[in-house]
């Protein structure tokens, strides 16, 4: 692996930068984990599952970088599962519950393009980033396809498909910016070249994809422009979540993700599985 | 971090795979090397075509008929005085048999007398494209359509493009799952990354 030793600041804002795209390929690799046995139909019952297991290992492999280059003794797994749940970092989007299927490929549809729009936005400047990230983009690939199915099937089937698809993304739209908020030390990410554009700018292409994915489905969304701060979302849980209040307490959704996704961790500590 | 089941036992028929209880390492080198058994001579360099040749034995646990050579997963091969080192590529960032490949390698080259280190890397991302001919002769002989856009897959049994695509997303992370409208099988194929 290449070595490029990095300056003081640009490594503080590359380790919280890591950590909010670990932890946001974590919490949805486990919110899809849900649909394990419970997807409407067999095939997405396998789908789900894929998807949730490329995003863990997404997830694994941000956090195997983080480990590295914090240096601080902890592994992947002790970074992943030993934090309480106020230290997670991932997107407001993220923090709603799972909700009904139309939520689930909602959500999915608009954190897999602010997603990919992140991706695109990461340069050469740290080596291992790039070249993992370059392996990423390949697989996501898949995901966006899945999910765009689905956003044209539920929309053009009308009725109530139709409806808690659009009452959906009506909801999570105020959070779906928190995705794609610019990260602390920004500056310094853009001087070394870990990143290749602002945030701020891919919110902007994001924004466009989106519309042009809904647009030929008549529908529209507002998108704030601002951007949602990264953090805890506003409401207590999925149906709720309201824009621009930067409240630092999880939702009991994501609590109970939480414990879910700790408790054979938290069973045994130490013990090697 | 454990993700997800492996499959360890060869499938019950070409294109049909089964759970099954995980099996001692050796259960995933089922590939007869070539050539005369290595034996250490300390007078004597190992030479990297050696070591590929007997990397020939260890297979991806998930698809049991293809070397990790010939699915393209060994990207360097370096032949130190007291190790070797080998450079792996994961055929997706997530995929849960890792640590079992990186066991048998370390296995496999036992013969050889030295430490082995086997990593896995980003360095090069592994693509389809890196799937040796022969590699994919044996996908298709075993019922997996070899890795394609999904509009040119075809079918491992009749060779029909008359296809319909039931999932993108199969069994294991590299799969998506189609059925053949001319000799009405279901298939799986290899994505292509």
């Amino acid at each position: 692996m290449s070595t490029v030793v990095l300056e003081p600041r640009v490594s503080a804002a590359l380790a919280e930068f890591l950590l909010s795209m670990a932890d946001d390929e974590f919490v949805i690799g486990f919110s899809d984990s849900e649909w394990t046995g419970i997807a409407p139909i067999l095939e997405e019952d396998v789908a789900m599952s894929s998807l949730a297991q490329d995003e863990l290992g997404h997830a694994r492999a941000f956090y195997e970088l983080l480990a590295g280059l914090l240096a601080d003794g902890r592994d992947a797994d002790a970074i992943a599962y030993d934090r309480e749940p106020e230290a997670y970092h991932h997107a407001r989007l993220l923090d709603h519950g799972r909700g009904d299927w139309a939520m689930t490929m909602a959500r999915r549809l608009l954190y897999e393009t602010a997603d990919a729009a992140r991706l695109a936005s990461i340069g050469e400047g740290w080596p291992p980033l790039a070249e993992l990230v370059a392996k990423i983009r390949r697989e996501e690939r898949y995901h966006v396809m899945h999910v765009l199915a689905w956003a044209d099937r539920l929309a053009r089937a009308g009725g109530e498909a139709r409806a808690r698809f659009i009452a959906a993304l009506e909801m999570l739209a105020p959070d779906a910016g928190s995705v794609l908020a610019s990260p602390d030390g920004e500056s310094a990410l853009l001087d070394a070249g870990v990143l290749s554009r602002p945030m701020a700018d891919a919110a902007s292409a994001w924004r466009s994809e989106v519309a042009a994915v809904l647009g030929p489905l008549g529908i529209t969304l507002d998108l704030c422009q601002g951007g949602a701060p990264r953090g805890p979302a506003a409401g207590g849980a999925a149906g709720d979540g309201a824009a621009g209040v930067d409240r630092r307490e999880p939702t009991e959704a994501f609590r109970w993700l939480w414990g879910a996704f700790t408790s054979v961790r938290r069973s045994e500590p130490g013990a090697t599985w | 971090m454990a993700l997800g089941r492996v499959h360890v036992r060869p499938s019950v028929r070409a294109g049909c795979d089964v759970v099954s209880p995980a099996l001692p390492i050796d259960a995933t080198r089922r590939i007869t090397p070539a050539g005369p058994s290595p034996v250490r001579d300390a007078t004597r360099r190992i030479s990297p075509d050696e070591v590929r040749d007997l990397l020939r034995s260890v297979a991806d646990p998930e698809i049991p008929t293809v070397s990790i050579v010939d699915l393209g997963m060994v990207e360097a091969i370096e032949v130190l005085p007291d190790r070797i080192t080998i450079e792996l590529l994961p055929t997706f960032v997530g995929c849960p048999a890792q640590q079992i490949i990186r066991d048998a390698v370390i296995e496999a080259l036992g013969p050889f007398g030295l430490p082995v280190t086997a990593e896995f890397s980003f360095r090069v991302p592994w693509t389809s494209d890196r799937i040796s001919p022969r590699g994919r002769e044996r996908l298709a002989a075993s019922g997996f359509a070899p890795p394609a856009e999904p509009a040119d897959v075809r079918c491992p049994y009749c060779a029909s493009a008359r296809l319909a695509m039931d999932s993108a997303f199969g069994p294991t992370q590299c799969r998506s799952l189609f059925y053949c409208r001319d000799c009405r099988q279901p298939f799986e194929a290899f994505k292509s990354v």
